[in-house]
């Protein structure tokens, strides 16, 4: 049995052509009248599915619709944002005067007035490519698939707990501004995973697969989940949870240290990503998040890592849960190095900043969260670029060291300096061996000293593009989605094994 | 612009919908959320927002079997809708023998007593992010910050006769100061904004900017310390999902496992939740009257989160901190309070001969939940202290260390407390502490 996926009333929204144009450009025209030198009108409708199997039962089962506007605006050289779920033209101009409102209020306190970098008027529309729509899965099918995947995971007693998911999301976006872009826009991800628990001789370990957190997603249809070999996987990922409860801490000391993709995707979110957001850099986010070390004297000359590090931001790249064809400013999707052979190049900009570091246009990373939230410098696509590496051959060209797998926990500074993440899993590396299991394994570093201690990365046949679904950012706090590139990596002479 | 409506619309909507759904059970979670946020950096308005929020969650129970729908859009419409798609997606699981009935005991909703909240409109917060800016310029300083009001709507109703509502307010004005590499922050979290310290917030933030100046390196190791409130709040802010939460205990992944009533802390420190103390909402998302509950009495780990579900399998009573079911994250305590001490706030500090002033702790994570251990860093104003008073400033260090360790490590706990925002939702009053050891991993370098 296929379920209709609730669906909202047809109007306003379902119908572009129709009814809702004209109240946009009703906003729109409240807006200027109210003295917005610009204003743009983000009308999002968000579809979400998640169902979620625990220990042989539903663990969650819930479907999702939201709908509303949100109405940015400069005036008196502010910026205002108001958000509405009241999508009639009275609520609907109501919202763009108020805006205006706020904008003036944020006169009161500028350095200089906002201006925005030249962007070409689009009208257009796009939307994820995928092969099964991931909405047209009988759910009964989702069911079975997870069901059997539990049962494969707690077929030993140490299993206290397995726990599977699948969840797609579907957001459409109608975007127009007072410049004259309209851009439809409709993205759709898909992605599942799994975790078990064991628990015995005194611990609880953790492992899961294919990278933790709920999985691992991409903008693509229900084709990922085949793509994912969870079945495949469930014994493996479940003998070494259990193996973790009589493994040896991981040592203290500096080694040698392998990182396997799904890890290095969250090095290269934290280390690399948020530092490298221009909002950060200029001081913008200095009472939450934090800054960066990467001031703009940095750029184009700035040594981020070895001469092996290349980092590239790419919005185009197919299946990127960043991956779209225009940002929340309006501006096409891009692909530029951050990092190129080692050397800084260039930060995530919007048409706001571009401009502070000499910039003529946006890079494309201005990303919201919904229809009520204002949009904001956001990581997008971020990519190590494949080496030449052999993952066989790299354990044996390391003598002595330690590989690492799966995320467990990080933290890093407000500059994106100190960075310190455990993982799930590690494994001894003696005489180009791997070894015994070590649980609890953990490293720390500073961030450029880190990159530069890359000397060896795997190639394309072991990188993939691993998922951030949890990015949160801003006050008040927004979530975004992106994918971060990897393949297995070496870094010499890491400090392993923290403790307290 | 559409405020938080009148109790009745939603009330009245809500009701017909019960009376006429199909499903042997239904409930509704409705929660509607208006934040107003002026926020600044590098001394500039940046933001500026009027973000609005409104979710109706239908959670349904039929024939053995429930499923939840959630959406935006709230009318009679609508209703029938999700209802009908509930019913829809029950049919195709199977009947699960042990699910929990929804709730029908009546409850008694303790009334949390909010004052009234008072407005501050976009002029107001511009107003306030203006003498920030204006003081921090004198001092050829750079300010960032926020000002912010939110209001929240809470609605828990089912067919069987639960009916709560609350109604939850928080406002906060923040502000870090920066100038020379040095930077300093401080914080107001009051229920209604007429009460937010802008002036005093401004002044501390300053003051600890041009303190933090010309900081001198530590090496690793282990230093006693006195952690400003917001510090121990950020630690605090671990321990409903390492410590506090009763699935975790009974999954096996937790450090007091039948040890529940032994030390593990030292005797000053008593950590409940209490929404009467800490202002939120008197009941949990399935309705259940929330309870004053002690987690850490004297030292002693002596209680645990609970919502319906883990309450019945180990035969206690709810304590009201359910999120909305079916989840597979458990009971949340968000209302968090430590007990203050007995020695001034002054004292705290001048009793600490060698060590270290944290104004705050960034970016905490799990290190071994097992053992309660943690890794985080200084941020925002470090000092080197000499017979109580500020020696000189110190680059920022990352502290690993066990939350166990470090609360059982106390030598003084200030009378005064202050209100920390939590993580997620929530707030937390925590007093400073003083501890005779923290130990310190790595250092920033700068």
């Amino acid at each position: 049995m296929t379920l209709p996926m609730l669906d909202v009333k047809p109007l306003p929204v379902g119908n572009w052509a129709g009814r809702t144009k004209p109240i946009v450009d009703a906003a729109l025209n409240a807006a200027q009248l109210a003295g917005a030198s610009y204003a743009d009108v983000r009308v999002v409708r968000t579809r979400r599915e998640n169902l979620v199997v625990k220990n042989g039962a539903v663990g969650e089962l819930d479907r999702s619709n939201d709908v509303g506007v949100g109405i940015r605006v400069i005036a008196g050289g502010g910026w205002g944002f108001a958000s509405t779920y009241d999508l009639t033209e009275k609520g609907m101009v109501a919202c763009a005067k108020l805006a205006v409102r706020i904008a003036r209020a944020s006169s009161r306190a500028l350095e200089e007035a906002v201006g925005l970098a030249p962007e070409k008027v689009y009208r257009d529309r796009w939307q994820t490519p995928y092969q099964i729509d991931p909405f047209s899965v009988p759910l009964e099918e989702k069911l079975a698939y997870l069901m059997e995947l539990d049962r494969l995971l707690r077929d030993r007693p140490e299993i206290a707990v397995a726990e599977s998911n699948i969840s797609c999301q579907r957001e459409r976006q109608w975007l127009a501004s007072t410049e004259g872009t309209f851009i439809d826009q409709e993205i759709t991800r898909c992605g599942g995973g799994f975790e078990v628990l064991a628990v015995g001789n005194g611990d609880a370990q953790t492992r899961s697969y294919p990278a933790s957190f709920r999985g691992h997603h991409k903008t693509m249809g229900y084709e990922i989940i085949a793509a994912l070999k969870m079945h495949e996987n469930a014994e493996r990922i479940r003998d070494e949870a259990i193996a973790l409860l009589t493994a040896e801490p991981c040592p203290a000391g500096k080694t040698d240290l392998i990182l396997t993709g799904s890890q290095l995707c969250l090095q290269i979110h934290e280390s690399v990503g948020h530092a490298n957001e221009l909002d950060r850099v200029l001081g913008l986010e200095s009472n939450y998040a934090g800054a960066s070390f990467v001031t703009t004297d940095k750029q184009g000359q700035f040594r981020y890592g070895s001469d092996l590090v290349n980092l590239v931001a790419d919005s185009t790249v197919p299946g990127g849960l960043a991956t779209l064809g225009y940002d929340d400013d309006g501006v096409p999707a891009q692909r530029f190095h951050v990092v190129q052979d080692g050397i800084h190049q260039a930060y995530f900009t919007n048409r706001e900043l571009a401009h502070t570091i000499g910039e003529e246009s946006s890079r494309g990373c201005n990303r919201a969260e919904g229809w009520n939230n204002i949009p904001i410098i956001r990581i997008p696509n971020l990519s190590l670029m494949p080496g030449t590496w052999e993952l066989e051959a790299l354990i044996a060209d390391t003598k002595h060291g330690i590989l690492m797998d799966t995320n467990r926990s990080w933290s890093i500074d407000q500059m994106r300096l100190n960075f310190q993440f455990g993982c799930e899993a590690a494994w001894e590396i003696k005489d180009g061996k791997l070894g015994k299991m070590y649980k609890n394994p953990n490293y720390q570093g500073i961030t450029p000293e880190f990159w530069g201690s890359c000397d060896a990365i795997c190639d394309n046949q072991h990188w993939d593009l691993w998922s951030v679904v949890n990015c949160g950012k801003g006050q008040p706090g927004q979530t975004a989605e992106m994918s971060h590139g990897a393949s297995p990596a070496r870094f010499r002479d890491i400090v392993c094994g923290i403790h307290a | 612009m559409p405020t938080v409506a009148a109790a009745t619309d939603v009330q009245t909507l809500l009701s017909r919908a019960l009376a006429d759904s199909p499903a042997e059970a239904t409930e509704f979670v409705y929660s509607e959320t208006h934040e107003d946020l002026t926020r600044f950096g590098a001394n500039t308005i940046t933001q500026n927002v009027m973000k609005s929020s409104r979710q109706l969650s239908v959670r349904v129970q039929h024939q053995g079997r429930e499923a939840r729908v959630d959406v935006s859009e709230v009318d009679g419409d609508t209703l029938t809708r999700a209802i009908k798609e509930a019913l829809a997606v029950t049919a195709v699981q199977a009947r699960d023998p042990d699910m929990l009935p929804m709730l029908s005991e009546l409850q008694h909703y303790r009334a949390v007593d909010y004052p009234d909240p008072g407005e501050m409109g976009p002029e107001e917060r511009a107003d306030a992010v203006q003498y920030a800016i204006g003081t921090c310029r004198e001092e050829r300083a750079r300010a960032s910050g926020i000002a912010s009001t939110t209001r929240t709507r809470t609605v828990v109703m089912n067919s069987f006769g639960i009916n709560a509502e609350g109604h939850e307010q928080h406002s906060e004005f923040s502000v870090t100061a920066e100038k020379d590499g040095g930077s300093g922050w401080a914080k107001s979290c009051t229920i209604r904004p007429r009460d937010l310290d802008i002036e005093g917030v401004t002044r501390r933030a300053l003051d600890k900017a041009l303190k933090d100046r010309t900081a001198r390196p530590l090496p690793p190791g282990d230093y006693p310390v006195v952690l400003e409130s917001a510090a121990v709040g950020e630690l605090m802010r671990m321990m409903p999902w390492m410590a506090f939460n009763a699935l975790d205990y009974l999954q096996g992944q937790h450090f007091a496992i039948g040890k529940l009533g032994d030390k593990f802390f030292d005797e000053r420190i008593t950590i409940k939740d209490d929404v009467w103390e800490v202002p939120g909402l008197p009941f949990d998302y399935e309705g259940v009257a929330k309870q004053p509950t002690v987690f850490v009495q004297d030292g002693r780990f002596v209680g645990l989160a609970h919502d319906r579900h883990t309450a019945r399998r180990l035969g206690v009573a709810p304590t009201g901190h359910g999120m909305p079911w079916p989840n597979t994250m458990g009971a949340w305590a968000i209302n968090l309070a430590m007990k203050a001490g007995a020695t001034p706030l002054r004292e705290v500090i001048a009793g600490l001969d060698r060590g270290l002033l944290v104004t705050q702790l960034h970016y905490l994570n799990v290190v071994d939940r097992m053992d309660l251990s943690i890794t985080g860093m200084t941020r925002n104003g470090t000092f080197w202290v000499e017979n109580g008073q500020i020696v000189h400033p110190v680059q920022n260090l990352r502290f690993t260390d066990s939350l166990m360790s470090l609360f059982s490590h106390v030598e003084a706990l200030s009378s005064e407390r202050e209100l920390e925002s939590a993580f997620w939702e929530g707030n937390i009053l925590a007093p400073t502490l003083r501890l005779s050891k923290m130990h310190f991993s790595s250092p920033a370098g700068f």
